[in-house]
């Protein structure tokens, strides 16, 4: 039962907005420009009001946000930014046929769409087809309702904030401007000061420098604060490194890294030594010859073979870890469970095998196109998958990859438009995703997110799927956030939160259901 | 050195230049449309020079935005009009600069820049020949680069952008303008100055090939060769095998792009539309760009080894250790290099079995890596260094080519790539073994070469700063690297604000900022004392180096179109001996004869005197309480 129809709900929006305009250009009269902004907002905020902002955020952080932001005075998003749109476009129904497909709506001479065309292109917007009409409403809604965050410094006065923030920026760029210049500037005046002095020794028939010397224990000195310097990177950085591999797999190549590292920093560290120390020792000085030595087939040998072994061996290891990684047969393909991840720009679709956990057939030419099966509610294909093949029927999709802990995972990777890559770095996992030839990787994940949380003292960690082969100007912003959860809590989350791909008719069922059980009960 | 050899050159000079080498030149046949050789070395070397400073400030802005994401600098908006919005770089044009940076610096730069420079001024001087076996192509070669280069800085400058998909290109992100916005008519003249850029490649490598083949003098067989013109050699012969295949490639993605074909378009939704093209290969384009690709990075750095060879070698004042070896592992390199490009592919979803046999092959190939730098080392150990800018800058490549080159074990192996591939310990990597090894390699060579170019020394000083300076900033930029990448950093990201897991690192990318802004300044020291020193350096002495090889004995006059102005000098021994035990001086130039030198120095006699030498030395060593001579030692250094 309702308590309010959403007719009445509707006249109280529009009067709330109303009088939300009145007010704010009242206060609009006075203010600054803005003020006066932030006064519009809230009005096209009300006009949205009846939509549900927290739906349209959490499609908007998927779908929207690797190419535009709300508020962005910087313009460094690759679209425009967006508070504000309903404003610019002439009207809702633009927004519909914009989303879902920006190339056509430009074809047909539109005007205002053709305004932003020229003035974007040729970057183009991904085509959301699976948008539907409330789905745009609610992003409209979010895009309009959310106030502009406050300077970093939101309890202080404003202005003040901004401005020492601007204040701190310009200081940070003319510190480092100045100090290259005084750097510039002491080199000069030693230059010119040495040039002096040179002269005069020089007019006395001595050498003041001995370069040859200096230059040998420069390399002496170099050879020293480097290592010292890498010690220190070592000491400040390794723990900013990613944590423990939360994958089967992930382990034996971590171990894998480890002895390749040893072996190299040793091969490193002692060549380097080598280099350095013996052009400081070797320095040309008075009286001292250089030996004639050709030559040394024994040697030769040695520094030839040594080498040959120590790959030969990285190299048999190496082949067994990648073997181990890669080689799977359909057995162990049969039992994980399947998962694909469909990479476009710039975002990915996660779809679920479903029951009989088998990814249905997809075909291109299918994508975005309306479908029509019997028993199911009609919607746009934004996967492309074909409704002929029966196990496509159970699949579905999520907002955010959830696996479960210690089931080995069968990740099919595709991709819709141009070369992506699926990279989860703390999985170790990374595949490419190529048009026009599925690819996969298999995995099974060992450490839940909650307890990678413990384990790196952050509360905020997550996994993330992330996009790892340049594919075009929001490449930098192409991620999903993956959760590993106990078996448990992942039916749990799998019953509630996956939808199905191909929605089916509930009524007739449900009112089937209930025409059956209502004749037993009978 | 004897006298007698000294007399040598006398008899050259005292022919004078008045017989030959003066037909009647004009500007035009002088400096633009020269075919002497050395001219066409000159325009290459400052062609490439200007193109290493447009390539390096393109990097600078770039790294000013990854160092500080969030700034915003008014001078970017004048520099850069609609690509610089609001004094902040656009992500379309990040994407511009990164892949016409890498562009520009592998292929205009480390290629032609430097083995067109070095291979035309070197084959014919230290061979013996007075010109190439073709000048006129040679001369053909330089300008269709020139026209080339043209090309790809004018793409910078259209509307929609230069090419944008990373130096590799790959498709269909490079194939539909759809894709992106450099993907339209920017993409375009990528192509058209890449396939005019190989036509030229193909010219001088073939041009290479052939005078080192047929025109060497009297007396210089292949096993008498300076290496530096053993690595001229590889170098072409691998740029004529495999240039051709990336040719292929650009014309098949021309084809993609202009005709509609599809030889790399398969299955592709973009633009609200499905595409019409399909049936192609993505991974058929990567195969055939790494096919080229590969053989590439040894085409880059091989001519810097063998200009450190050299280098090294002179101002050591030591024969370069295991010259057979030497050259054994430039031809290893050339043949395995043809069959490692699949590292390059591990992570595309190439069958895993092909992963296991490029990881074997790829390993294989750090062998005769790691045979020259021992070499290296062995040649430096006991020498007399002499501390040129030249000879500063060929260790600083011994050092870098470790550097970089250890870390291709990890590259290389399929296991480590799943996690390090693309992201920024790959940046790391080859920017030290290919980008500054070999950078460090051409600066060597036009400290070293530059009065046989220009008949001026450089000022010293100005290039132990510019060394130190580079190299220090060298290793604080590409070293921290390392550590970002291992953290699954990727790279080609316009920024790392807006992943949690990459917050830390922040700090750090300011630091490898300053730090490439700091070696960008140190390379304009180079700059000025360059084009200085032409005009301004001190005369330079015929033999400044005194070292051995065939172009010192040439005169200074650096007009002289033939070379020599009398008889080509003929050739009595390699170009390695330097300090002969019983010779006068601590060089023998290869066109003195056994007959000038003193009894003792003399080939025949050479076995006795080093076995005596050594006898003494090892009696001298018995004393010794070195380390490292006493580890030598018992490694068999002396017993042979």
């Amino acid at each position: 039962m309702k308590i309010f129809s959403t007719k009445s709900l509707r006249i109280f929006a529009v009067g709330f907005s109303a009088c939300m305009f009145f007010v704010a250009s009242a206060f609009g009269q006075a203010a600054d420009s803005t003020q006066k902004a932030s006064g519009n907002a809230a009005a096209a905020g009300g006009e949205y009001a009846k939509y549900d902002a927290k739906k349209g955020e959490s499609i908007f952080s998927i779908k929207c946000s690797s190419c535009h932001y709300l508020y962005d005075s910087e313009g460094k998003g690759t679209g425009p930014s967006l508070h504000g749109v309903t404003k610019r476009a002439p009207n809702q129904e633009w927004f519909y046929k914009w989303i879902k497909n920006s190339q056509a709506l430009i074809a047909t001479g539109d005007k205002y769409a053709n305004e932003v065309w020229n003035k974007y292109k040729p970057t183009q917007m991904t085509a959301f087809g699976e948008l539907s009409n409330d789905d745009i409403n609610n992003i409209l809604a979010y895009i309009e309702t959310t106030p502009e965050p406050a300077p970093k410094a939101a309890t202080a006065d404003a202005g003040a904030a901004g401005g020492s923030g601007v204040a701190e920026e310009v200081m940070g760029t003319s510190y480092y401007v100045l100090f290259g210049l005084v750097i510039v500037l002491i080199i000069a005046v030693i230059l010119a000061s040495l040039r002096v002095i040179s002269t005069l020794f020089r007019s006395k028939g001595e050498r003041l420098f001995n370069w040859n010397n200096i230059n040998g224990i420069l390399f002496l000195v170099f050879l020293i604060v480097g290592f010292f310097w890498i010690y220190v990177q070592f000491a400040n950085y390794t723990r900013h490194l990613l944590p423990e591999a939360a994958s089967e797999h992930g382990v034996l190549v971590d171990r894998m890294l480890m002895i390749t590292f040893a072996l190299t920093f040793f091969v490193f560290v002692v060549t380097q030594a080598m280099l350095f120390y013996f052009s400081y020792k070797y320095r040309q000085q008075d009286g001292k010859k250089a030996l004639h030595y050709a030559d040394n087939h024994r040697l030769e040998f040695f520094w030839t073979l040594i080498p040959a072994i120590v790959l030969t061996a990285l190299v048999l290891y190496g082949a067994k870890v990648w073997t181990q990684v890669m080689f799977t047969d359909e057995d162990q393909e049969k039992k994980a469970l399947n998962v694909e991840v469909y990479a476009y720009q710039f975002g990915w679709n996660i779809r679920y095998a479903g029951e009989d956990n088998s990814l249905g057939k997809a075909n291109y030419m299918l994508i975005n196109k309306e479908f029509e099966v019997e028993g199911y509610e009609k919607g746009t294909n934004f996967m492309g998958l074909d409704t002929k093949d029966k196990s496509a029927m159970d699949d579905r999709m999520a907002d955010e990859m959830w696996l479960p802990k210690g089931r080995p995972v069968l990740m099919k990777i595709r991709a819709q438009d141009v070369i992506h890559s699926a990279y989860m770095p703390h999985f170790r996992v990374q595949m490419n995703a190529v048009p026009g030839m599925p690819t996969q990787f298999m995995f099974t994940p060992t450490i839940t997110t909650d307890e990678m949380r413990l384990k790196t003292g952050d509360p905020k960690f997550d996994y993330i799927l992330l996009c790892n082969k340049i594919c075009g100007a929001s490449h930098y912003n192409m991620k999903r956030r993956v959760k590993v959860v106990e078996p448990e809590e992942y039916d749990r989350w799998y019953k509630e939160k996956t939808k199905a791909y191909f929605t089916k008719i509930q009524n007739k069922v449900d009112s089937a259901a209930n025409s059956g059980m209502a004749q037993l009960l009978k | 050195m004897a006298h007698a050899a000294t007399a040598h050159h006398d008899h050259h000079a005292g022919h004078g230049h008045d017989d030959h080498g003066h037909h009647h030149e004009t500007f035009l046949s002088k400096y633009v449309f020269s075919m002497d050789h050395k001219m066409i070395a000159k325009q290459f070397l400052i062609t490439g020079i200007l193109m290493a400073f447009i390539g390096m400030l393109m990097s600078v802005i770039f790294r000013i935005q990854l160092g500080w994401p969030e700034g915003t600098y008014p001078w970017m908006e004048t520099l850069l009009g609609k690509w610089g919005k609001g004094g902040k770089l656009s992500p379309e044009f990040y994407m511009g600069l990164v892949t016409i940076h890498g562009t520009i610096m592998v292929f205009f730069v480390l290629t032609a820049g430097l083995s067109g420079t070095f291979s035309n001024l070197l084959i014919p001087l230290q061979l013996g020949a007075r010109d190439m076996a073709s000048p006129f192509i040679n001369m053909l070669s330089y300008w269709l680069f020139f026209v080339s280069t043209v090309l790809m800085l004018g793409s910078v400058f259209v509307e929609t952008g230069p090419a944008s998909g990373g130096w590799t290109v790959y498709p269909p992100l490079s194939a539909l303008p759809q894709a992106m916005s450099g993907s339209g008519l920017g993409m375009t003249l990528w192509l058209l100055s890449m396939t005019i850029f190989i036509a030229s490649s193909l010219m001088g490598s073939l041009n290479y090939i052939a005078t080192i083949l047929n025109m060497r003098t009297v007396g210089m067989k292949m096993t008498r060769m300076p290496l530096t013109i053993w690595a001229f050699l590889c170098t072409a012969i691998l740029g004529v095998l495999s240039f051709p295949v990336l040719l292929s490639a650009a014309v098949l993605l021309t084809f993609d792009r202009l005709f509609h074909t599809s030889f790399y378009l398969n299955e592709i939704y973009i633009a609200g539309a499905p595409l019409a093209q399909t049936g192609g290969s993505a991974i058929l384009y990567q195969h055939l760009f790494w096919f080229l690709g590969h053989p590439e990075v040894y085409i880059i750095l091989m001519p810097a080894l063998g200009l450190t060879s050299e280098v090294i070698a002179t101002n050591a004042r030591k024969p370069i250790f295991g010259y057979r070896a030497m050259i054994g592992s430039l031809l290893g390199i050339s043949v395995l290099s043809f069959i490692v490009w699949g590292h390059h592919m591990f992570m595309t979803g190439m069958n895993p079995f092909l992963g296991n046999v490029f990881m074997i092959l790829t390993l294989v190939i750090a062998v005769p890596s790691a045979v020259k730098t021992f070499n290296y080392l062995a040649t430096l150990w006991k020498g007399s260094i002499h501390m040129t800018p030249a000879m500063l800058f060929a260790i600083g490549l011994v050092s870098m080519f470790i550097s970089g080159g250890l870390t291709g074990i990890w590259l290389g192996n399929a296991a480590l790539d799943i996690n390090l591939h693309d992201t920024y310990f790959v940046v790391a990597h080859f920017h030290l073994v290919m980008g500054a090894a070999s950078i460090f390699g051409m600066l060597a060579g036009v400290y070293h070469w530059f009065p046989r170019m220009f008949g001026r020394v450089m000022n010293a000083r100005l290039g132990y700063l510019h060394f130190w300076l580079t190299l220090a900033s060298a290793y604080m930029v590409f070293f921290p690297m390392h550590f970002i990448g291992m953290d699954g950093v990727p790279r080609r990201y316009y920024s790392f604000t807006e992943f949690e897991y990459m917050a830390p690192w922040l700090d750090l990318n300011k630091f490898i900022s300053i730090s490439a802004i700091l070696g960008s300044v140190a390379q304009f020291v180079f700059l000025y004392n360059f084009f200085n020193s032409i005009f301004r350096g001190e005369k330079s002495g015929q033999n400044p180096w005194k070292a051995n090889t065939l172009e010192w004995t040439a005169p200074m006059d650096v007009r002289l179109h033939g070379n020599w102005p009398g008889d080509i000098p003929h050739v009595y021994r390699w170009p390695y001996d330097y300090s002969v035990p019983g010779a006068v001086d601590d060089f023998i130039p290869q066109n003195v004869s056994d007959d000038e030198l003193p009894e003792a120095a003399r080939s025949v006699n050479r076995e006795q005197t080093l076995a005596a030498e050594a006898a003494n030395q090892e009696k001298k060593e018995e004393t010794s309480t070195l380390a490292f001579s006493s580890l030598f030692s018992k490694l068999g250094f002396r017993k042979g």
